[in-house]
């Protein structure tokens, strides 16, 4: 238990430095992407891997979230990154899009 | 189909005649089916997000049309060779990458075609022939996905 004039830390998502928002910019979107029957979980975990960099653990935590839960939050980002990622994610034939988190 | 040989960026699958045909009839066809309205958010439905929605659709049509451009150059005798025994399939990095997309395309087209049924294995005597077309395409399509997937995790 913090001190009261500690700062609390709250838990963040999984998404990575390089994909967390800077509030200050504006409004901040999840990108989401969402479950289907039909993309291969192996074609799912390449594909994050080749649109944010990640690694192999990583990519296929998210894909096993997608899976198991039916979405996982991929990342946090302002208006134009998040369009950004929505575009790639789509090009790949995901079902992705971005939500505003507010 | 199998991959014989790695060099930096190259892939060389071996692969036998059945699969070269219908590797040739999945990339000759491609994309197979029309594109389907893109959606960039499940709560977002103001003005600005119908247009996010506009430019969303421009962007997939003009990366279908970009991979549309690929079908021949792929399929040609530079990437695809016919030896005594077999065919020899020859792919860089990125030209991997495009018949992956290219395959997943047809996938997920053939899947929106069949209505986005939850059991892509359920048929039965009700289904037309190009039901049970749409359905193969998506088998066919995934047997290339895993193996040139595949191939790209030996790498790592």
């Amino acid at each position: 238990m913090p001190a009261p004039n500690e700062p609390v830390t709250m838990p963040r998502p999984d998404i990575g430095e390089d994909t967390r928002a800077d509030n200050r910019l504006g409004p901040v979107y999840n990108v989401v992407c969402w479950n289907d029957p039909v993309n291969l979980m192996v074609y799912v975990t390449h594909v994050f891997r080749k649109v944010f960099g990640w690694e192999e653990a990583k990519a296929r935590k998210h894909m096993l979230e997608v899976h198991e839960k039916g979405k996982s939050v991929l990342a946090s980002e302002g208006l134009e990154k998040a369009e950004f990622y929505v575009h790639r994610l789509q090009q790949y034939r995901l079902h992705a899009t971005m939500e505003p988190t507010e | 189909m199998k991959r014989i040989k790695s060099k930096p960026e190259v892939w060389v699958f071996r692969m036998e005649a059945a699969e070269v045909s219908q590797l040739k009839h999945l990339v000759g066809n491609y994309p197979i089916t029309p594109a389907v309205p893109a959606k960039i958010s499940q709560t977002d439905t103001g003005d600005a997000s119908r247009e996010r929605e506009q430019l969303l659709e421009e962007s997939l049509a003009a990366h279908r049309a970009e991979l549309r451009q690929y079908t021949e150059f792929l399929m040609n005798a530079k990437h695809l060779k016919e030896l005594k025994t077999c065919w020899r399939l020859t792919l860089t990095h990125e030209e991997r990458e495009i018949l992956l997309q290219m395959m997943n395309d047809i996938r997920v087209g053939c899947w929106h075609a069949l209505g986005n049924p939850e059991d892509l294995y359920a048929l039965n005597a009700s289904h037309t022939a190009r039901h049970y077309a749409m359905v193969a395409f998506i088998h066919v399509a995934g047997f290339f996905e895993h193996h040139l997937i595949d191939s790209g995790m030996e790498e790592g």
